[in-house]
């Protein structure tokens, strides 16, 4: 009864947070004065509306995500081999992290203009994700599976469990219970980085572009439009991966959650 | 037979063993006594080939009951037996032996102490081993689980006729448990006695001893 009343407290908090961010916006649309500034809450809607009746706006969208959940597979498919790499030699550990401390330092929007002259618009905005999410996969990665018991690792060992079983049944399962919490916020900030890059691009055909585009001709509604818009998409992604993260980590709760 | 012949193993400059010498006979169990930090991990760790080691012992196949019971969190009891024995009717069979076939679903989470603890009987008695070792397996458990437990290894050691090396510094457990105990101080076998040619409270007092160093007992 309790637990109940916890949770729809939370979900009324969560909703009177939500009305007030509204509320804030449409406050200080008011107070402001000027559409150029600060857009109208009901323009910006209603140009979130037409968008979604263009088929530009859909095509866009589409390359947006595909181009940020590629650029996300790329940095994950990275990370598990350098993960695998420090996990089996101490002296390729101490090759990596130095490498990994560089490309989190990085300059992210220096890095896409020396890329836009190295590629093209299409292709910068990929691999500039792909140094952004890299590094902090690794870590995730790296930091799940230093922290499986080795007591557990002991037991297999000693009863000879062989390689494939304790990869998939244990090393696996272990980890990804871990780590999958935090990829929907990876997978958020690899949306960010990537629309960012977009903007600076100019990339044809992505929400970026159509946010640079709305930029050059003043559309303040049709720019707040496409802001909501990704807001909307990475607020999907962590919602989306916390109940995958939640089902999957059913082990730790019990069956009888 | 496990035969262990000139053990050497040290930890840096901490000698454990030297030029030591065991044997454990078939079907035998063998009870390895003695204060704390004197080896008997060690010689358990060597036996499963956990720590590197010089000298020779025997290659057998071991199975090993923990002090913790160390089941894999996100498995189940079912999955937790699978990993060591592949064959379901085998698994089916033992889950009926320790009383565990209602709890064959439930995560390692969702059991009591004692049934943790009775899995990790199961899933050494499962593994088909030469020989199942023991690390002081039925410590920090409240007495009646401790002689439930006491009970449920002695018939899966008849059932399964095993050789069994367990370590504990518990003397009435070694008595109630083992065929044969041995002391242990710094890696010498301080002394060697047959538990079923020995009377009980003899045997009591000359472990006690052993274990003492014969400073508190008159």
């Amino acid at each position: 009864m309790k637990f109940i009343k916890s949770r729809k407290l939370n979900i009324i908090f969560t909703l009177f947070a939500v009305v007030s961010l509204c509320a804030a916006w449409i406050i200080a649309y008011y107070a402001v004065g000027n559409d150029y500034v600060i857009p109208s809450f009901s323009d910006t809607f209603a140009s979130l509306f037409k968008c979604f009746t263009e088929s530009s706006f859909w095509l866009a969208f589409l390359n947006t995500a595909l181009r940020t959940v590629s650029a996300f597979l790329i940095s994950f498919a990275l990370a598990l081999v350098t993960v695998a790499l420090s996990k089996l030699s101490s002296a390729a550990r101490a090759f990596i992290n130095p490498v990994m401390v560089l490309l989190r330092t990085l300059p992210t929007l220096a890095v896409i203009l020396i890329l836009l002259i190295w590629s093209n618009a299409k292709v910068a905005p990929v691999i500039v994700t792909v140094l952004v999410l890299f590094p902090l996969l690794h870590t995730q990665i790296l930091t799940a599976a230093d922290g499986v018991d080795c007591e557990l690792c002991e037991m297999l060992k000693a009863y000879n469990v062989p390689c494939s079983r304790r990869l998939f049944k244990v090393y696996v399962p272990l980890i990804s219970s871990d780590v999958l919490p935090q990829t929907g916020a990876t997978l958020s900030l690899g949306l960010k980085v990537m629309i960012s890059a977009e903007v600076l691009s100019n990339t044809y055909s992505s929400l970026g572009g159509l946010m640079q585009t709305a930029r050059a001709y003043l559309e303040m509604p049709r720019l707040a439009a496409l802001t909501l818009t990704a807001i909307f998409l990475g607020l999907l992604i962590d919602l989306i991966f916390s109940l995958v993260a939640k089902i999957n980590a059913q082990w730790k709760r019990g069956t009888n959650d | 037979m496990i035969k262990i012949k000139d053990l050497n193993k040290s930890y840096g400059n901490v000698e454990v063993y030297k030029n030591f010498n065991l044997e454990v006979r078939d079907s035998e169990v063998l009870c390895i006594l003695g204060e704390s930090g004197c080896g008997k991990t060690t010689l358990l760790n060597c036996i499963a080939r956990l720590t590197e080691y010089d000298g020779q012992i025997t290659n057998a196949k071991c199975a090993y009951i923990f002090q913790k019971p160390r089941l894999v969190p996100n498995l189940s009891v079912y999955e937790n037996l699978k990993l060591v024995c592949a064959d379901e009717k085998k698994v089916d069979k033992i889950l009926e032996r320790v009383k565990l076939w209602s709890r064959a679903a439930a995560y390692p989470v969702e059991l009591s102490g004692g049934e943790a603890r009775r899995v990790s009987i199961a899933r050494a008695f499962l593994y088909s081993a030469d020989v199942i070792l023991m690390d002081e397996p039925f410590s920090s458990l409240d007495l009646k689980i401790k002689y439930e437990m006491f009970a449920l290894f002695k018939e899966m050691k008849a059932e399964f006729n095993s050789t069994a090396v367990f370590v504990t510094h518990d003397v009435e457990e070694a008595i109630m448990l083992s065929d044969r105990i041995i002391v242990l101080d710094k890696g010498i076998i301080k002394a060697d006695i047959d538990v079923k040619s020995a009377e009980q409270s003899e045997l009591r007092k000359k472990l006690i001893a052993t274990l003492l160093g014969n400073r508190y007992i008159s």
